[in-house]
């Protein structure tokens, strides 16, 4: 549950943060190609032969959206400014829209035909464009469901979200961008019918955290979130001892007491909520009221101490051990007082980063160099902000081995490094202790690496690789996580940037 | 399309196959890179059954296995063995159009510095001009000799005399930048290889015997100096073998000769292979468990396992074992077993450099072996035994459980009881279901390694030479008789 929080708590920010970012313009992307869709569906006479026709015309597409993907190690935002995602699904409106018209056209009919066909044919419905015939059939659905029959209205709504919103029941046939008008319009009318609070609440959770993803790129849905979130706070406050009890089993965390459930609830209502901005805000004051804020409010929200934020804040930044290279040259310890800094783990030996590679489809784009290219942007927009890579000797570099000590190590990742344009980055190349198993096994056994034990500040988290810490110019931790994802990536530079600001401020007065 | 020396155009050179990738290069459209590999392979059969002669055959064939990366697209591949300009498009035009279905940005996966050079182990004994020159009279000799003598002796014999050449070589455009010889790292440099065969079952007319004789070899000559004493060999078994007597099941003493011997270390020598080392978990016997402490999977390396006698390995300079290898894998001599104890196990590339010391690979594919003798005749194992079966060969092994490497199969062309230090009758066939690691753990005695008739299945396969011993070991176990003769 800890755990969960902490990305809450990162991800909540992100929300808050993301919406005022825009989205950057568009650029062609050159592979694209669309689908041949040269068939005549038109004679097709079953609504399954639709289905599969407009569900082969999505495949090419759906196939291309993955590859684009960047959570598979992808680096197209060092591609695009913004999504390919929108660039994309034109293409799959066009394309696919075309299709469900052409192969639809007997079917148009949504009042003749079958109830149990409509969770095929509403997604062919909104593909062709024919929105008020897929709100039609519908209706006809909802109308259908039994007064009394709870459960088949709760599954009804269900089942009609998740093809408004394109969930993975749909996914065959998703529809693209998400209807979150669509959504509301079903729940206002017809979720106030469930009478089971604990699954309103359990549906109005689900639909925040929809349209909460949704903010990356559009932050016009933050307001609809909103409304599913007070909802589920007010139910959450009026719940019965016996409703509350029954918490961890509807929400399928039976492992935690009602509190910590309700705790987890409350803390993405109340980030969501606009809680975390103010937080935020007092960061521009100073850290440690950014720290005691944040301390706080996770505090309050889930019933625990505050030093119990399971997130690294407000511990004073160990000095970095190993050799420490800016360029070609050694340079001074890192992290350097005076400057906000991030500090990265990443060494080119642990998985993900640059790996043995043993044939050319290996030598593509991971996370590590996704994570480089996202560092360069940073360096390209905070100068005086102090990049640091915290790597580790492991014995090889690559496919190189013979010969290799941890200085030739260093080099070779400076060099790798530089290569993303991270020039200004420093490097810091710990010498890993190791002992082997003995003879024949051999097994290298790496002993713990200190730099990491040191961040891990007594075990309280785990320092991985691409574990990244933002540090103010007093060489206080201000905040930390897995990885620079698109999810956090608007946040930590909100972070920087309200550091960086600070420290001007604090400078020119 | 020009040909090698003297190859008649049955295998492609090295020359002609680098014509092949700088022509489906020259084809491609779309930028990106282009990878082939090419293969080549001629056989030459002889075939026969009650000592007549029923097959003669030539074949050749191609196969080339084109990929294709346009720009930001992952590889398509098409298989094909027609080598025209018009079917080398299509499968061009085929690989890029798989290729474009799915994109991937390659970029941004920044430095590397130039690819180390590797060179295979380039003087394995595994091409014999013999082999490749050994025409279909030549064949029909050998075989005319071998079924004269089965004639001679009033029997029935079948046979069957195989010649292969094969090519093969495995190269692509990628990273010209970082390549510092002709081949990246994990490409199979161009490499021929021949492999002969020569294997005879001989039956009395009743059917109540059969025997049975066969080797292999990169070097058609020694089939062809063998082949008296192989159809000697078979003859002798069938009618040492006549009218055997059933036998009840049970635990034995066994006299295995070399064949039988290599055709039970089978699942053994393949367990090394496993890429165990990395292989977390696998059912496997040579694995103990994960270390909690460690965090990493414990194996046997450096645990006795087997009899001290038992050494098995491979040493690719050693003219009976000689393989075709690759930079990455194979590199060197291997030692499997030591005096009874586990010295190496199989693992891929970048496990070895990532954990090992040095740099090397032995991974799953075509498996030649070694295993240490010692100087005990079969005749002299015979003698000491009191009750025992002496056992020719067996047929159709199969794993039964990779832990234990309990295995079933049967044996078959002789099996005889032997009794006070003589072979008494010939014996039934019988199922055994046993494990070679049990049977390495209670040997008695092991005879001289010899070469004995391992030869790959597949077409254009890669040679998979052993050298084995006999062996005697007690305790054996036979679980059922079998009908067949």
């Amino acid at each position: 549950m800890a755990m969960r929080h902490a990305r809450i708590v990162g991800a909540a920010v992100l929300a808050t943060l993301v919406s005022a970012a825009g989205v950057g313009a568009q650029k062609p992307f050159a592979a694209f190609e669309l689908p041949d869709t040269a068939v005549d569906v038109s004679r097709y006479t079953t609504i399954e032969e639709c289905w599969a026709a407009v569900h082969r015309v999505m495949g090419d597409v759906t196939a291309q959206r993955k590859r684009l993907d960047a959570d598979n190690g992808i680096v197209w935002d060092t591609v695009f400014d913004g999504s390919p995602d929108e660039e994309v699904d034109s293409v799959v409106v066009s394309a696919v829209a075309e299709t469900a018209r052409r192969c639809m056209a007997r079917f148009a009919e949504p009042d003749t035909l079958p109830l149990d066909m409509y969770w095929i044919v509403a997604p062919l419905y909104m593909h062709a464009g024919w929105e008020d015939k897929a709100r039609a059939l519908v209706e006809r659905r909802l109308a259908a469901v039994d007064p009394d029959n709870q459960t088949e209205l709760v599954a009804a709504i269900d089942s009609i979200i998740n093809l408004y919103l394109g969930g993975f029941e749909h996914r065959a046939l998703t529809i693209r961008p998400p209807r979150y008008d669509l959504v509301d319009e079903v729940v206002d009318r017809y979720g106030g019918r469930i009478a089971d609070r604990l699954k309103r609440i359990r549906l109005y959770q689900r639909l925040a955290e929809w349209k909460y993803q949704d903010l990356l790129s559009d932050s016009v849905t933050e307001r609809p979130g909103r409304k599913y979130m007070k909802r589920m706070v007010a139910l959450l406050g009026s719940l019965t001892d016996a409703e509350r009890q029954r918490l961890p089993e509807e929400f399928n965390a039976m492992l935690y007491s009602p509190e910590e459930v309700t705790g987890g609830i409350l803390t993405l209502a109340g980030l969501h909520m606009g809680g975390f901005l103010v937080v935020l805000d007092s960061l521009r004051s100073s850290t440690a009221a950014f720290v005691r804020l944040a301390r706080e409010s996770f505090a309050s929200l889930v019933g625990t101490a505050p030093d119990a934020i399971p997130l690294p804040m407000g511990e004073q930044a160990p000095t970095l051990e190993g050799l420490v290279l800016c360029g070609e040259e050694s340079c001074e310890p890192r992290p350097r007082r005076g400057r906000v800094s991030i500090v990265v783990f990443m060494s080119p030996g642990d998985n993900g980063c640059i790996k043995v590679i043993d044939g050319p489809n290996r030598m593509g784009a991971n996370w590590c160099s996704l994570t480089l290219n996202r560092l360069r942007q940073f360096q390209d927009r905070f100068p005086e902000l102090d990049i640091t890579i915290v790597a580790r000797s492991h014995g090889y570099w690559g496919y190189h081995k013979e010969g290799i000590t941890p200085q030739r190590e260093a080099e070779l990742t400076r060099r790798w490094i530089d290569s993303f344009g991270l020039e200004r980055a420093a490097l810091v190349m710990e010498e890993t202790d190791y002992w082997r198993l003995p003879h024949p096994d051999e097994r290298r056994i790496d002993r713990e690496s200190v730099n990491a034990r040191n961040y891990s500040f007594g075990g309280r988290w785990p320092v991985g690789e691409r574990m990244w810490f933002l540090i103010d110019e007093d060489g206080i931790v201000v905040y930390g996580e897995h990885g620079i994802d698109r999810v956090n990536k608007p946040l930590l530079s909100a972070l920087i940037e309200a550091l960086v600001s600070r420290k001007g401020a604090r400078a020119g007065t | 399309m020009r040909e090698i020396a003297g190859s008649d155009g049955r295998i492609l050179s090295r020359e002609e196959c680098q014509e092949l990738l700088r022509r489906a290069h020259a084809l491609a459209e779309g930028g990106g890179e282009t990878q082939i590999h090419v293969t080549s392979w001629w056989h030459g059969e002889l075939r026969w059954g009650c000592n007549r002669v029923t097959l003669v055959t030539d074949r050749r064939n191609v196969g080339l296995v084109l990929a294709r990366a346009v720009r930001n697209g992952v590889y398509g591949s098409v298989s094909l063995n027609q080598l025209d300009d018009r079917s080398l498009e299509a499968a061009v035009r085929a690989a890029e159009w798989q290729s474009r279905r799915r994109v991937l940005a390659l970029r941004g996966w920044g430095y590397f510095p130039p690819f180390p050079h590797y060179d295979p182990f380039a003087n394995a004994a595994i091409w014999s001009d013999a082999t490749f020159g050994a025409t279909a009279e030549a064949r029909a000799e050998v075989a005319r000799r071998m079924i004269s003598r089965a004639k001679t002796a009033g029997m029935l014999s079948a046979g069957y005399l195989e010649v292969r050449a094969a090519t093969t070589m495995a190269f692509g455009t990628e990273f010209p930048e970082l390549r510092t010889g002709e081949h990246a790292f994990w490409e199979q440099p161009y490499v021929r290889w021949t492999q002969a065969q020569g294997s005879m079952t001989v039956r009395n007319a009743a059917g109540t015997g059969s025997g049975w004789a066969g080797l292999s070899s990169y070097d058609w000559l020694q089939i062809e100096r063998a082949c008296d004493e192989l159809a000697e060999r078979a003859v002798q078994k069938c009618i040492a073998s006549q009218d055997p007597v059933a036998l009840e099941p049970g635990r034995y003493t066994v006299i295995l000769e070399p064949q039988a011997v290599a055709d039970l270390m089978d699942v053994l020598v393949r367990s090394f292979f496993r890429e165990l080392i990395e292989s977390q978990g696998t059912a496997s016997p040579w694995h103990l468990g994960f270390d909690e402490a460690l965090r990493l999977w414990r194996t046997k390396l450096g645990m006795k396992v087997v009899d001290e006698r038992v050494t098995i390995g491979h040493d690719p300079a050693d003219p009976r074992l000689g393989i075709v290898m690759h930079p990455l894998e194979w590199p060197g001599p291997v030692t499997w077993i030591e005096r009874g104890v586990l010295k190496s196990l199989g693992h891929g590339f970048r496990y070895a450099m990532e954990h090992l010391p040095g740099r090397h690979a032995l991974r799953t594919g075509e498996i030649s072996y070694s295993m240490a003798g010692g100087d005990v005749s079969i005749d002299e194992m015979i003698r000491t035994t009191r009750r025992g079966l002496l056992v020719s060969r067996f047929w159709n092994v199969q794993l039964l459980d990779g832990e234990s490497l309990l295995s079933t199969g049967y044996t078959r062309d002789g099996l005889w009881l032997i009794e006070n230090g003589q072979i008494t009758k010939a014996v039934k066939n019988l199922r055994f279901t046993e494990s070679p690691l049990f049977v390495l753990n209670n040997l008695e005695a092991l005879g001289e390694a010899v070469p004995v008739f391992r030869p790959t299945r597949r077409e254009g396969g890669y040679p998979t030479p052993a050298v084995v011993p006999a062996i005697k070991a007690r305790d054996f176990s036979f679980t059922s008789p079998i009908d067949a003769i």
